[in-house]
């Protein structure tokens, strides 16, 4: 018989675990905002949907069964100023499906034209780009450091480098530039010069290894079943495709370094939205790879050429509880304004929008429930994503656009539709957001099958546009409109040898806001935002101190910049005539 | 698995890196054995009716 002062073990030793957790979890919390009060903003602006003034008509093909995956995943969309008078153009991917693709018919994508009166042209066939291949996305970057930007397309079965001509139109170089080899299923990709030769180097992420006659049949095994219903069959199940990077060898050609880089993906996973980002400030690039179905990678450089992969050391590899997420868009912002660029991923439904806390470091930590994402975006499957400043308030918003990938679901009465409404939360100021979807006008409450979204200052008035790529049908422009007057800044800057300055950082001050972004090729879902950027100011009428950190090393400081203008920054000359940090037009050929 | 998950996260924020080695192992050794169990499974045949 026991005692009654004996007590028993087992409580005692609850006791000492739940004292080393909790102690384990204050230490978790360092690195982490201080907890403060959300701040509710004023009005807000009013998200409206403006496609039909813009004129901008395109259609991207689909077929409505979506009998197999490689139909669901096209749909990525690039701001380019493809002929650099400063005007944000647009260009839409678009892609067959595998009847018209197998009977030699081919997809449309398409450039507009800006033509700085809030319209847009197609000029798609004199710019040469209507036909790349089945696209599934577009980058931008600048391969020959030429000062005109290139598009980069991502294709079922290859990828396609557009060489900007200057002179309105584009031509395929991806011969001549050493990447014809690559024939597999691309979907990410992302310029970066990740060893700081001065030229932009190129990482694409590829999907799964996939035949289209030998296809996996509709509903054949439990692989493609959802809840029930027979859909179309993947990713579970799929083999995936390696991954590959090219160093651009200062010629306009680059050379497959993968796998001596480290990053060619052994594990063959299915690789979807690709990012280099300084996430950790240091001047070296991370590159950031989101994988459908499995972990995420996060490569570390060591600034001679070579990665290790830390996804899940820095806890960006799965969601914490462990698992394994359909990790499809990427948005990097620094929301919190602690200096680092945080990073949000969307995925399919039953899991969330994951938010991704930049502890600094190369620390992240899941933030995805207590920042009040996790629980509004359960029930959709998201693709594109963005921080943007949607008010203007100096703190970054959050939008997403959604939409399934089974039109069968509609047919199946199981409470999910097809067509999904898109998302914006509003940073609240101290780590959280409030979903404002219903707050913020009608448009983007309309359900539609989301896939790519760019953000950017379309009309150069201070007010960042988001474009939107469907599956289905047209696309849509949102322009927040309305709400407080508050003021801004963009900036366009231009390396010494980059000329788009890729990766190049900037802390801007402006009283007691205190921002920071980065230059950035690809990010959203398979999509290119604005590479200019752009800080809400909120009331304060000029950025008193605006810091930038080139790519080279080098840095400058510039100081007083009146607000509620874009202003063109050279590295080494300051602020100057944009029309300096701009190649002159060449004449048609 | 989940708590192996954890508690490695939790070890690393807390500099005890070996504990947060020995974790993510533990972690690794289920979520392999996890995902085979998955692949079994998710390769058979769907019903053939549709309920």
């Amino acid at each position: 018989m026991k005692s009654k002062t004996q007590s028993s073990p087992v409580p005692g030793l609850l006791a000492v675990l739940a004292f080393g957790l909790a102690g384990l979890c204050l230490h978790a919390q360092r690195g982490g905002p201080a907890v403060t009060s959300p701040q509710e903003p004023g009005p807000l602006p009013r998200l409206a949907d403006i496609t039909a003034s813009t004129k901008l008509r395109f259609n991207h093909l689909a077929s409505p069964d979506k009998k197999y995956i490689v139909e669901s995943m096209s749909g990525g969309v690039a701001l380019i100023d493809y002929d650099r008078d400063g005007w944000p153009d647009i260009y839409f991917t678009n892609a067959p499906d595998v009847g018209m693709q197998l009977a030699g018919k081919k997809a449309r994508s398409a450039l507009f034209h800006n033509n700085r009166d809030r319209t847009f042209t197609d000029v798609t066939d004199k710019a040469g780009v209507a036909y790349p291949c089945w696209a599934n996305g577009a980058v931008v970057g600048d391969y020959n450091n030429d000062g005109w930007p290139d598009l980069f397309v991502t294709c079922f079965g290859g990828v396609v480098l557009y060489r900007n001509n200057g002179d309105g139109s584009f031509a395929s170089v991806t011969r001549e530039a050493g990447l014809a080899g690559d024939t597999m299923w691309a979907m990410g990709a992302a310029f970066g010069d990740y060893d700081g030769d001065g030229f932009q180097d190129l990482f694409v992420s590829h999907y799964a290894a996939y035949d289209l006659h030998d296809l996996p049949a509709f509903g054949s095994t439990l692989n493609c079943v959802y809840h029930t219903i027979k859909v179309q069959c993947g990713p579970a199940g799929l083999k995936g495709s390696p991954d590959s990077l090219y160093h651009n060898n200062g010629d306009g050609t680059y050379t497959d370094v993968s796998k001596a880089a480290g990053v060619e993906d052994t594990k063959n996973l299915l690789g979807l939205t690709a990012v280099w980002s300084d996430l950790d400030n240091d001047g070296k690039l991370e590159l950031f790879v989101a994988n459908d179905g499995a972990q995420n990678y996060l490569y570390r450089s060591d600034g001679k050429g070579h990665f290790r992969e830390i996804g899940l050391e820095s806890d960006v590899a799965l969601d914490e509880n462990g698992n394994a997420l359909a990790n499809m868009g990427v948005a990097a912002g620094d929301y919190l304004h602690n200096g680092y660029p945080s990073i949000a991923i969307t995925h399919f439904s039953e899991q969330y929008l994951q938010v991704l806390r930049n502890d600094g470091g190369l620390r992240f930590t899941d933030v995805s429930n207590i920042s009040n994402i996790a629980r509004a975006t359960t029930h959709v499957v998201g693709w594109g994503d963005a921080f943007f400043d949607f008010d203007n308030d100096g703190w970054l918003d959050l939008i997403a656009v959604n939409g399934h990938v089974y039109p069968q679901v509609d047919e199946a009465n199981i409470g999910i539709n097809y067509r999904e409404p898109g998302q914006l939360f509003l940073n609240l100021r101290n780590g959280t957001f409030r979903d404002v979807s219903g707050q913020v006008g009608p448009a983007l409450k309309v359900p539609r099958v989301g896939r790519g979204l760019a953000a950017g200052d379309l009309f150069n008035d201070g007010v960042l546009e988001v474009v939107v790529e469907n599956l289905e049908g047209q696309p849509v422009i949102f322009r927040p409109e309305g709400g407080p007057p508050h003021h801004w800044i963009t900036l366009e800057l231009a390396g010494a040898r980059d000329k788009l300055a890729l990766n190049a950082r900037v802390k801007i001050t402006a009283g007691d806001l205190i921002q920071t972004d980065e230059v950035r090729s690809s990010g959203s879902y398979l999509s290119q935002n604005d590479l200019r950027l752009h800080f809400g100011l909120a009331a304060h009428r000029r950025a008193d101190k605006v810091e930038i950190f080139w790519r080279s090393g080098a840095s400058e400081t510039l100081t007083g910049l009146d607000a509620d203008h874009a202003y063109c920054i050279k590295e080494g000359s300051g602020v100057v005539p944009c029309g300096s940090i701009r190649p002159a037009r060449v004449s048609p050929r | 698995m989940i708590a192996h998950f954890r508690l490695s996260g939790l070890y690393r924020r807390a500099g005890r890196t070996a504990d947060a080695a020995r974790e993510m192992e533990a972690f690794r050794h289920y979520q392999e054995l996890k995902d085979k169990l998955s692949k079994v499974f998710k390769g058979r045949t769907a019903p053939a009716k549709q309920p």
